[in-house]
């Protein structure tokens, strides 16, 4: 296939890419993802039990409590931490955790990357240029 | 982003190595979001204090500014710890847990920090006057300053809050921006009356679910207890990332704005999430920590009575209100009783293995939610007075 390109604004301006993870729902990272598995375990979200290690996590942007920026920063320590995060509009708290941690974050996008992007594709992000690239389609087994 | 000659010499590391990279900190986020400057603030609130959330790595994050030479420069108060910072072993607390949350404490007061370890930084001196620009993170604290103190502030993270208290400064951006404070939605109450904590706390869970994002306009909500109204931000700032509401009387000539109507049904379903459990053991009350007018409602239902057997009672607040509690004789009511008080803590950010398993009765959505997500607890919702009715008896 041809890879699909869409632009955004480089938030934290480092290199990812790896599987997507796509989150219909906010994420409070504090709460809301076990820092030691990686594992969501918000009992309101949509994702629960699935884990964020390693992968491009897109959501529309964080909820709840302002200590995430911890909860990340102690992921990319523990390894556990996405490889990238793609949001609609990203929020200080998950800006903040994502420039301590090294992980690139993209967002304000023309086109919604919840909508363009499937799980299971492979994605790379580039931070410094703000730009996301969808390589490689999933074609089947979509769970969101 | 544009920076002073001042803070031009802060970046290149002129006063010191904290000083230098508390500035990375601020004009990276800066730079991110956008703001022109950085402007000064009034008072610092900082979140991430448990070493029960923020762990080995947060620890280290804190230890290594404090050991840099950071100092506040400003009011700056922290969120609650993950221990009664004295009565911790009773707690059941761990050596090592006390050993390492001690390591953090010491940490915010080398840095000149006050360790008033409550998630209301404004029920214990931190109130600035109205319009000042602050830098304050702790979600509910977000919501409740700029709704209710009219103060201005982002939600900000733990992290930029350390940054702002040893710099001064914070980038301009979003709700430091009177254009940015403006109601996004406008919420209209049908049948909902919001005479309780409980009630406040969920109608702000079903907006910030709601709405995700913006401000919510709730129209004709005459509530002006600050109790309740610290509930209600509590709410909000839990289910969405909110960070302000208003109160109106009417929507007046507000032609397109969007409306969201919120019924007693939508309350209820809400309620149903969280039912009454079998044989629940623990009544706690004070997420967010409890202000002494409330605690003054809750000891006068107390009075004469004690809580039935094989059940508890936790009482969280500030260390500052305690000592009030102490002075009025309220510790003793509550002891009597058969409960008892806990400071500089709440169960949100104590150690897992104290709450795992426990069968919670709450009056909190901001509690239930993370002590079922994090701590994978059981909770029900109740509102004070029914819960004191039927999980306490008269003494003879």
């Amino acid at each position: 296939m041809n890879k699909i390109i869409l632009f955004g604004r480089g938030l934290s301006k480092f290199y990812g890419e790896g599987e997507a993870l796509v989150s219909r729902e906010a994420i409070s990272f504090f709460g809301g993802v076990d820092p030691y598995s990686g594992k969501i375990t918000d009992i309101s979200h949509h994702l629960r039990g699935h884990s964020v290690k390693g992968k491009i996590l897109v959501f529309p942007h964080g909820k709840g409590s302002t200590v995430g920026a911890y909860t990340l920063y102690q992921m990319s320590k523990l390894g556990t931490a996405p490889a990238g995060i793609i949001n609609i509009i990203a929020d200080h708290v998950t800006i903040v955790g994502c420039i301590l941690s090294n992980i690139p974050l993209i967002d304000d996008f023309t086109l919604n990357p919840i909508d363009v992007i499937s799980n299971g594709d492979y994605v790379r992000v580039d931070g410094r240029r703000g730009v996301v690239e969808i390589v490689q389609r999933k074609l089947k087994g979509n769970f969101s | 982003m544009f920076l002073n000659r001042n803070q031009e010499l802060m970046l290149k590391g002129e006063f010191g190595p904290a000083v230098q990279k508390a500035m990375e900190l601020l004009v990276a986020l800066g730079d991110a979001i956008g703001a022109e400057k950085l402007i000064p603030i009034k008072s610092v609130h900082i979140s991430g204090i448990s070493y029960s959330t923020i762990g080995d790595a947060g620890l280290s994050f804190v230890e290594d500014f404090a050991s840099l030479g950071a100092r506040a420069t400003v009011l700056s108060t922290i969120n609650p710890a993950g221990m009664d910072l004295i009565r911790w072993r009773e707690m059941g607390v761990k050596e090592d847990f006390h050993s390492k949350q001690l390591r953090i404490i010491n940490s915010f007061k080398r840095m000149n920090i006050k360790t008033t370890c409550t998630c209301t930084p404004y029920l214990v001196g931190n109130k600035p006057e109205r319009g000042s620009h602050v830098s304050w993170a702790e979600s509910s604290a977000v919501v409740y300053g700029n709704s209710i103190l009219n103060i201005k502030t982002n939600r900000e993270s733990g992290p930029s809050t350390i940054a702002s208290a040893i710099t001064g400064l914070t980038p301009l951006a979003g709700y430091h921006l009177d254009e940015n404070r403006k109601p996004s939605v406008y919420v209209k109450l049908i049948g909902v009356k919001v005479a309780s904590n409980l009630i406040a706390s969920i109608l702000g869970y079903l907006i910030g679910r709601e709405m995700n994002r913006g401000i919510p306009a709730i129209i004709g909500l005459n509530v002006k207890n600050l109790s309740i109204l610290k509930s209600l931000s509590a709410g909000l700032a839990t289910s969405g990332g909110l960070a302000m509401f208003t109160l109106i009387e009417e929507k007046g000539n507000v032609q397109d704005a969007p409306t969201m109507k919120i019924d007693y049904n939508d309350i209820n379903h809400l309620l149903m999430d969280y039912p009454l459990i079998e044989k629940p053991d623990l009544i706690f009350f004070g997420c967010p920590h409890l202000s002494l007018p409330e605690i003054t409602y809750i000891v006068n239902l107390l009075r004469g009575r004690r809580l039935k057997k094989g059940m508890e009672m936790w009482l969280f607040t500030s260390r500052h209100v305690y000592s009030e509690c102490l002075r009025r004789g309220y510790v003793e009511v509550v002891y009597n009783a058969g409960g008892k008080f806990i400071c500089d803590t709440c169960p949100v950010v104590m150690p897992t293995y104290l709450i795992k398993g426990r069968k919670f009765i709450t009056n909190s959505s901001k509690a239930a939610f993370y002590l079922s997500s994090k701590h994978e607890a059981s909770v029900s919702l109740l509102d004070i007075k029914t819960c004191i009715k039927e999980f306490t008896e008269r003494k003879i």
